[in-house]
């Protein structure tokens, strides 16, 4: 086995990224990035289509097919990047998409079959023309192959007053004005073809006709490309950078700047590390695109890897920390009564030594546990943790409620159920459900379900259907309640300010609420006068009330948040 | 940085070096051609399940992802061990093949864009490692880059072993869960209701795929290897109905894509291998797609204008046969023309080839059938009225649309379904 | 919860709790049934009840998020053999280089196990099937050649060939002619005489009542089941057809937003 570390080149900072950014490799430096960076962007912009479009598979074929126009085109004495390459280039992507689709519409060959065979035979054909006229068409198969970034640099030089451009700079800059005006001018029919071409076809567009214009700019991009990166690395362009970019984003806008930026990044180290090494700048490129890929992949903050597992987990120790807190409450564990074994608690839930240490580490953090001296060994619930254990044992009390009144679970089957959804639910989602099903005091195992501890919508004012018998207020509100708890499920209802005042109540009336219907849910109060009422569901959402008394009949809950400010 | 190719033949006389290959008499032509042979075996017989498990793209992609590989293999002795080299190209591709099950997993992105983005990384880093190979000394020699357009001539006996080996593991496996393979690839959701391990296959397609891949590397070369997966698979698609057919001919278009094409690359010695066969398989994939006896898209169109003939001969007879019944024993063109509502050129351009198959005779421009021309009228009034009945009878159809369709199918009805039919009815009218 | 003992007679298919999620959502919540033997059943429900859905995860093709599944009181996975199973036509490339044949004898290989041939025995099963479904002049014909009531009519004759206790069919009646229709309830009936039992997801609400024994009525979660004539009622199709359960759907777009 040999050592082929050996042939690596020690890296030097000033030999291999500084120097050549001074005179007099200034000029090379500067130009071979940026050629690098146009190649790449703009393959990149087209990219991001093809991506939203599943046509990746069809831009490979014409960066392969490609070659075939241009070896043709120099055969017939055309010169390199000359309009009639471009032209050529453009035909041949025509040809290659007319072409697959006409295999595959008229015989039973499956589109990946014709996509395969169409750009295999025409790829074959370039060469083969390459080899046979060797002599006569200025390329040779490495250019098909790595291309050569290098030489960009040394071309004659195209001059704008000071500026001076070698000629393939400055065709690519064109190029890439030319190609960013076409996206910036077309940009919403794109976007329309793009996600939903049936939809773009009902608008007028044609899908198929900017399906070509984007394949024959996709040519034209390829022959650009083509003589600086060959027509193999021409698919790395046109899919790496997009493809990052689509990891971060999910507008397409934000799609063309970190396609953009990707390449930018992947040009300027892609070159250092071929400078370093000695090898093909495209191919150094290429790696450095992928690995920029590969990061996105991992640390995207959306949807890179590692924020996903730790997103899991943070589930995961939510839900055991949930649990955890439920049991404790349901053991009554609270403040100044005996504290729970913490290692029963672990065995009851199922938890190992460490992930309970590490539940109650987290919520001793937060303020919601209190541990005994003897490190841990016994805990219970703080006020605050008790507040929160109430939440969830109401978040799964009504949960399990809803399945059994309006899915149409058996009593003694929704337990797993709830016991993974409750964890899941916001808040307001948790409201709603308890409205849906008239506000209820026990679920159907005659369990009681905790008082909401989320002031309704102004500090310690309920609407009236969140009071429960015995409790005592006064009315401080007659009309709309919040919309957001109640507004959208009660539109249909006939005019409920009228009703409301057919009711006969004024502001500052207090009131006792004695029975409650609870299908359908209806609350039977006694006024200050002694007069009773009989309130629907609908209306009590709209009367708002302040509670005076702090509940005596419930047997879990003790002082709501509101209840205790007063 | 010119393609480097050793010369094994010597430049000579075409005609000579053609003959000097078919006779297979020189041990660098046996060698060669022992090597596309294993080579067409092995692709031709994987390429049928990934051409119907539409997987075509992963062949490509997988061609592309060995080249790491092959380089660091080359790396390890320095020079191209063949046991090293398809080492290290089998862990590449099959790193690839992970990768692409991975990426696809956790992203949202498409199965394309994920093969897409796999092949040109590989094949990016791939490029790396290939010009700093050539950079080294002793590198440039490699012959490497024989790899990438294929080089046949470059096979070496100890090639042939591996290649061997390789090819019997693919052949041997596909041959013993073809009815497994066959079933997963047809239908997959029942398949694994019945016990088939789909997932197991899935990945063993795969892991089979990066084995074709690299035995074909050395003569087709990684750019074009996914051409001898994926045409020879899509022709013999083309030619017959039966997977065994279709798996038998698949190999052997590989097998003479790869000779004639192995014969033109032998003329120079600058001639890489691998154009040359995707473009002999190529044309065989058009010639087939032309003329395939059922499936060709020529075949079929000259079918479609001898039936439109033919209904329209069959029509003008039963007209005439139409207009003996009722009166004389001959009728006039123009009256046949009105009865037809064509014009007379039209009709009689139809009625010279009822004569000449014998049917009709012209006699002026009375018109009348010849005693077997009178037999073939009869047959087909009888087809006629039998298939308008089956299609009352079964189909209910309402009887002005019966009329329009039996008029142009009674064409395609077949003496056996005729027969049949015909038992059906006696059957039940009696 | 209490813990029944096995019954001696354990049902065909008993579905416990099962919730099914489709990419981390849940698309069926705790269904809990257990189907009689002997029966044609039916499933039916809106579009997007969930349907299809619940005869692949009973089939093993989705995995169960919760619950499980027993067939004759085993795990479906031991007692593959006796559940047969019909896909939508749709799942299948119909222009797959296989005889109509082949497809049939797609169904012994349960039986047949890896690596052994079909032989003549299986051949001659196949050849009876194909009768049965009123196919055997088709025999050797490509599948690609033939109109969707034929289709289904080979899928049946494959089912067929499985000789199984328990048929699974995924919408067997979509896109087939009068006479195919007509042909496979005459066969379902056949089947169900001796003594099989056959799980049919059906859209079609007018012919429902007369195919089915028994239904299910399904929508994201399980409304009602029973024999025909006491569930098929208008208040329980108004609760199946009439629109989603809005919390329910919000509920699995917040599981499914969070889990991601």
């Amino acid at each position: 086995m040999t050592d082929f570390t050996q042939f690596i080149p020690p890296f030097r900072l000033s030999e291999h990224v500084l120097e050549l950014w001074q005179e007099p490799q200034l000029y090379d430096t500067s130009m071979t990035v940026l050629m690098g960076f146009l190649v790449s962007a703009v393959c990149g912009w087209i990219g991001c289509y093809l991506i939203l479009q599943g046509m990746a598979l069809l831009g490979d074929a014409i960066s392969h097919t490609v070659l075939l126009g241009i070896v043709i085109v120099v055969l017939l004495g055309g010169s390199f990047g000359g309009p009639a390459m471009f032209c050529g280039a453009a035909l041949t992507g025509l040809a290659t998409t007319l072409l697959i689709e006409a295999l595959h519409s008229t015989s039973r060959v499956k589109e990946d079959a014709a996509t395969g065979i169409v750009f295999t035979s025409l790829f074959a054909l370039g060469v083969v023309l390459i080899g046979i006229f060797a002599g006569r068409a200025h390329i040779d198969t490495s250019h098909v192959l790595f291309g050569n970034l290098l030489e960009v640099a040394n071309g004659q030089p195209y001059r704008i007053g000071r500026w001076a451009l070698p000629v393939p700079v400055a065709q690519m800059s064109l190029l890439a004005v030319l190609i960013a005006g076409l996206i910036g001018a077309f940009y919403k029919e794109l976007l329309v073809v793009s996600f939903d071409p049936q939809l773009a076809a009902s608008l007028g567009l044609r899908p198929r006709l900017i399906r070509y214009a984007m394949m024959a700019m996709l040519s034209v991009a390829v022959v650009g490309a083509f003589e600086s990166v060959g027509a193999i690395l021409v698919v790395a362009m046109l899919i790496s950078p997009a493809a990052t970019a689509y990891l971060l984003t999910r507008r397409l806008s934000m799609m063309f700047l970190y396609s953009t930026i990707a390449s930018g990044l992947s040009s300027l180290f892609g070159f250092h590390l071929a400078y370093w090494l000695d090898v093909s700048p495209a191919g150094a490129m290429v790696t450095v695109s992928c690995s920029l890929f590969t990061i996105a992949f991992l640390f995207g903050p959306q949807q890179g890897i590692v924020a996903k597992s730790v997103r899991h987990w943070r589930l995961r120790l939510r839900t055991q920390q949930e649990n955890l807190l439920r049991c404790l409450l349901e053991q009554g564990a609270v403040a100044e009564s005996p504290a729970a074994q913490l290692h029963q608690l672990a065995v009851s839930l199922g938890l190992s030594r460490w992930s309970t240490a590490l539940a109650v580490w987290r919520l001793r953090r937060r303020g919601w546990l209190l541990a005994s001296q003897n490190q841990f060994q016994q805990v219970a619930l703080s006020f605050a943790g008790r507040q929160e254990a109430e939440r969830l044992e109401r978040a799964h009390r009504l949960w399990e409620t809803y399945l059994v009144e309006h899915v149409g679970l058996a009593v003694d089957h929704v337990h797993p159920t709830a016991e993974e959804i409750e964890h899941l639910l916001s808040d307001q989602l948790v409201e709603k459900v308890d409205d849906a099903l008239g506000h209820p005091d026990t679920d159907p195992l005659g369990e009681p379900i905790p008082r909401s501890s989320i002031a309704d919508w102004s500090p310690g004012v309920f609407s009236l259907s969140k009071l429960r018998i015995g409790d005592r207020a006064r009315i401080v509100g007659l009309g709309d309640s919040p919309v957001e708890l109640t507004g959208a499920l009660r539109d249909s209802d006939p005019n409920p300010a009228c009703e409301v005042v057919g009711l006969v109540l004024t502001l500052g009336q207090e009131l006792k609420v004695t029975a409650r219907n609870p299908q359908p849910a209806i609350w039977v109060v006694v006024l200050g006068d002694g007069h009773s009422r009989s309130i629907p569901h609908h209306l009590a959402d709209r009367i708002l009330v302040q509670r005076l008394t702090p509940p005596a009949t419930d047997s879990v809950t003790t002082t709501s948040p509101s209840g205790a400010s007063y | 940085m010119f393609l480097h190719f050793p010369l094994v033949l010597m430049e000579s006389n075409a005609w000579t070096q053609f003959v000097r290959f078919w006779s297979f008499q020189d041990r660098a032509v046996q060698t060669a051609a022992l090597g596309v042979l294993l080579l067409a075996i092995s692709s031709g017989t994987l390429g049928c399940f990934i051409v119907l498990r539409r997987m075509s793209l992963l062949g490509d992609s997988l061609g592309h992802a060995v080249l790491p590989g092959v380089c660091i293999g080359y790396l390890v002795q320095l020079r191209k061990d063949p046991w090293w080299i398809v080492s290290g190209a089998l862990v590449s591709a099959f790193l690839a093949s992970w990768l692409i099950g991975f990426i696809r997993r956790h992203t949202r992105l498409k199965s394309d864009a994920v093969m897409g983005l796999v092949l040109s990384g590989f094949y990016g880093v791939g490029t790396m490692l290939l010009t700093w190979i050539q950079r080294i000394p002793a590198g440039n020699q490699s012959g490497l880059n024989g790899f990438l357009f294929g080089q046949a001539s470059a096979i070496s006996e100890r090639d042939l072993y591996v290649m061997g080996a390789l090819s019997l593991v693919i052949v041997g496996l596909v041959m013993a869960l073809f009815k497994e393979l066959v079933l997963a690839s047809f239908d997959e959701g029942f398949a694994s209701t019945i016990g088939v391990p789909v997932r197991t296959l899935h990945y063993l397609l795969m892991g089979l795929t990066a084995i074709a891949v690299v035995i074909a590397i050395q003569a087709v070369g990684l750019v074009l290897v996914s051409a001898m997966l994926i045409t020879p698979a899509a022709t013999a698609l083309l030619a017959t109905d039966r997977m065994r057919s279709v798996v038998i001919l698949s190999v052997l278009f590989g097998v003479f894509s790869g000779m004639v094409g192995l014969s033109v690359s032998f003329l120079n010695s600058h001639y890489p291998t691998g154009p040359f066969v995707v473009l002999t398989l190529a044309l065989v994939f058009a010639g087939m797609y032309l003329f395939s006896p059922r499936y060709g898209v020529a075949s079929r169109a000259i079918r479609r204008r001898r039936q439109s003939q033919r209904t329209q001969r069959e029509n003008v007879l039963k007209s005439i046969y139409h207009s003996l019944a009722g009166c004389a024993n001959a009728v006039k063109i123009n009256e046949l023309a009105t009865l037809r509502q064509e014009t007379p050129a039209e009709i009689r351009s139809t009625f010279s080839m009822l004569m000449r198959r014998g049917w009709a005779q012209l006699e002026g421009d009375q018109a009348r059938l010849t005693d077997a021309g009178l037999r073939r009228a009869q047959e087909l009034d009888r087809n006629y009225r039998l298939w308008e009945q089956f299609l009352t009878d079964e189909i209910n159809l309402p009887i002005d649309h019966t009329q329009r369709d039996a008029e142009n199918i009674e064409h395609i009805l077949g003496p056996e379904l005729v027969r049949e039919l015909e038992a059906r009815f006696e059957q039940r009218h009696d | 919860m209490s813990t029944t003992a096995v019954p001696p007679n354990p049902p065909p298919i008993e579905v416990h709790d099962l919730t099914v999620s489709y990419d981390k959502k849940p698309v069926l919540w705790n269904i809990d049934v257990s189907f009689p033997e002997g029966q044609i059943i039916g499933i039916i429900g809106p579009n997007g009840a969930g349907k299809s859905t619940l005869i692949k995860s009973i089939m093993g093709l989705m995995p169960a998020e919760s619950g499980w599944v027993k067939v004759y009181g085993q795990p479906l996975a031991r007692q593959r053999r006796l559940v047969g199973y019909v896909p939508q036509r749709e799942s299948v490339d119909w222009d797959f280089p296989v005889t109509v044949r082949d497809v049939v004898l797609m169904g012994t290989y349960g039986k047949l196990g890896l690596f052994r041939r079909p032989g003549k025995a299986e051949r001659e099963l196949c050849d009876h099937c194909l009768m049965q479904v009123g196919m055997a002049a088709f025999a050797d014909r490509q599948i690609a050649n033939l109109s969707g009531g034929q289709r289904q009519r080979v899928f049946l004759a494959r089912a067929l060939a499985q000789d199984s206790r328990i048929y699974l069919m995924d919408e067997p009646f979509v896109g087939v002619d009068a006479a195919t229709e007509a042909a496979i309830i005459e066969l379902l009936r056949t089947l169900k005489r001796q003594n099989r039992t056959l799980l049919v997801v059906h859209h079609d609400l007018q012919t429902a009542p007369e195919y089915f024994d028994s239904m299910l009525m399904l929508n994201m979660r399980l409304v009602a089941f029973g024999p025909t004539q006491e569930v098929f009622t208008t208040p329980l199709l108004q609760k199946t057809y009439g629109g989603r359960l809005t919390i329910l759907s919000e509920a699995a777009e917040q599981v499914a937003g969070t889990r991601r």
